[in-house]
């Protein structure tokens, strides 16, 4: 008669956590955001086993992601590396019961998994594919876990470790879909159809709020002598200097281009016609200013130069990308025929400098 | 359609000499804006019946939403499980002395947790050795105690207590509405001192 009262307890008792269990992994599945998931556990956990105080590190694009539930809260961290408690595990890679009682002469764990009412730290790996996707540290507090506890630790331990390492990964993808539409491989700016975009965003911006916008095309002097005197690798490598040196001057990667062979588009705003030109002359000093040192067979050095045209909209007139593009492309072809090395705006004659054309 | 009176007389008490303090206000009876409370409560509750409480609150369509409204954003919406609610209101009730409320959560908590029984709640009332509640419960169940008891002896501790076992602020704020809440019931119902629902049991 006991046996069978204690066994209608334990099956109510299962039948109790299963519930909050649901409710938790339908959450779960349904929210996208790893800090809103990671704080949802943070509050329910405790309902279906003995655990407020836990940490999963997961691996993610640029090393770790460790979450720590503790006091009904969690916090999030990406790291470059493991500390000594998350490394030991991972690289062990096995269930580990580490009782407070018991002598451990491992790294020590985690503050928040320590302390006088931690009776013991429960450590499992999960491994997909033969692939380690997260090491969970749970601590039990004032009991020992026990039997339902485990049960429950394991199942919710696995799916918790499932869906962010899930979110991890297509974030991860997405990021390099992204990347690989917008980016130009061979300098990593932004490609033709990106940088175009953004200053159809940026110019939106500059006609609600009526700010100035600027925008610089550059073009590499005497780029086709280059590739035919050394080369093509000489001259991807005179592409790729210039792009470094030009993204260095600007304020934000993301609002420079490549925009044709050797052809650079920068968006600036705000940005009026008075300080386009000053930029602008900034970016043909960082290039003219130093050789670019080319490496390979026969190391050289080669002097380069860029030509820059700009145009500007006060954001006060309704001026088309086409318009402003066109502006800017005329200042270009004003600078090239004016001597190169130099920098027009589009209302002015050429600008010339005395850096001698390359 | 019935055309009795729109306002019914609560059933008489045991003892003659006591007051009948409140009337009810049936279903059938009630004004169509104390009728979508009803209608509200039921749905969300899934009961079939309207309670006392509700009823004798039925002869003002504005107060019955007010209690109504209240209770459900409190119990209905939240991070906290409702069987936790449940026993935070049974709780606060029975060391209220509610005699309504303490009978009609103690049947909530049973019907949503089945670990629990009649007499693990009797031992919680009379402060006996109860069932061995998880850490995080007992924790709750001992801070209901102490705010009934002096709401401004609270110490930063007792927070504290709560946040070991796993508790975050919002949560603890969720508690302390759930435990004014019940408080708020308890005076209402005892000053009109309610008569229990027919499926009710008394714990007190």
């Amino acid at each position: 008669m006991a046996l069978e009262s204690q066994r209608a307890e334990y099956l109510t008792q299962q039948l109790v956590r299963y519930e909050a269990l649901f409710a938790l992994l339908d959450d779960i599945q349904t929210l996208d955001d790893i800090e809103a998931i990671a704080r949802c556990i943070a509050m329910r956990w405790k309902y279906f086993a003995n655990v407020t105080n836990w940490r999963l590190a997961t691996p993610n694009s640029s090393g770790f992601q460790v979450i720590d539930g503790f006091r009904g809260e969690a916090r999030i961290a990406d790291v470059p590396a493991l500390s000594l408690w998350d490394e030991h595990h991972w690289k062990l890679r096995l269930p580990r019961l580490i009782r407070a009682a018991d002598p451990w002469e491992g790294p020590a764990p985690p503050e928040h998994l320590t302390g006088k009412a931690i009776t013991e730290i429960e450590v499992l790996p999960f491994a997909r594919m033969g692939r380690c996707i997260g090491v969970l540290s749970v601590a039990a507090r004032h009991q020992p876990f026990s039997e339902l506890d485990n049960k429950f630790i394991r199942i919710f331990g696995g799916h918790f470790a499932d869906r962010v390492s899930d979110i991890l990964l297509r974030r991860q993808a997405t990021e390099a879909l992204v990347d690989k539409a917008t980016r130009d491989a061979l300098t990593g700016l932004l490609n033709r159809g990106a940088i175009i975009d953004r200053l159809g965003s940026q110019l939106e911006l500059s006609n609600r709020y009526g700010k100035p916008l600027s925008i610089i095309l550059a073009d590499i002097d005497f780029f086709k002598i280059i590739n035919d005197s050394h080369g093509h690798l000489a001259g991807d490598e005179v592409l790729r200097a210039v792009s470094r040196r030009l993204r260095a001057q600007t304020f934000s990667g993301d609002s420079l281009g490549r925009y044709g062979g050797e052809e650079f588009l920068f968006v600036l705003y705000p940005c009026g016609a008075e300080a386009v030109v000053k930029a602008a002359e900034r970016f043909r000093h960082a290039i003219a200013e130093s050789p670019i040192a080319i490496d390979g067979d026969a190391p050289k050095n080669l002097q380069v130069t860029i030509s820059l045209g700009a145009s500007s909209t006060s954001g006060q007139e309704d001026v088309r990308i086409e318009a402003l593009l066109k502006q800017a492309d005329d200042a270009l072809y004003r600078s090239k025929a004016s001597g190169r090395n130099r920098v027009t705006a589009s209302n002015d004659r050429a600008v010339e400098y005395g850096g001698g054309a390359g | 359609m019935d055309s009795s009176p729109s306002i019914s007389i609560g059933t008489p008490r045991k003892r003659d000499t006591e007051m009948q303090r409140y009337t009810l206000t049936e279903y059938r009876d009630a004004s169509p804006a104390t009728r979508e409370v009803y209608d509200d409560f039921m749905r969300a509750t899934g009961a079939t019946e309207v309670p006392v409480w509700l009823k004798s609150l039925g002869h003002s369509a504005a107060l019955t939403r007010a209690y109504w409204e209240r209770a459900k954003g409190t119990l209905f919406s939240g991070s906290l499980p409702l069987p936790l609610k449940e026993m935070i209101v049974f709780v606060v009730s029975a060391k209220h002395g509610a005699r309504y409320c303490s009978a009609c959560h103690a049947q909530n908590v049973l019907s949503l947790d089945k670990t629990l029984e009649f007499q693990d709640l009797q031992c919680v009332v009379k402060s006996d050795t109860a069932k061995d509640l998880p850490a995080y419960y007992q924790a709750v169940v001992n801070f209901a105690i102490k705010v009934v008891e002096d709401a401004n002896g609270l110490t930063d501790e007792d927070f504290e207590e709560l946040m070991d076992e796993g508790f975050g602020k919002e949560e603890i704020c969720e508690v302390i509405a759930v435990i004014d809440l019940a408080s708020m019931f308890n005076v209402y119902t005892s000053s009109l001192r309610l008569d229990l629902d027919p499926h009710y049991r008394a714990i007190l």
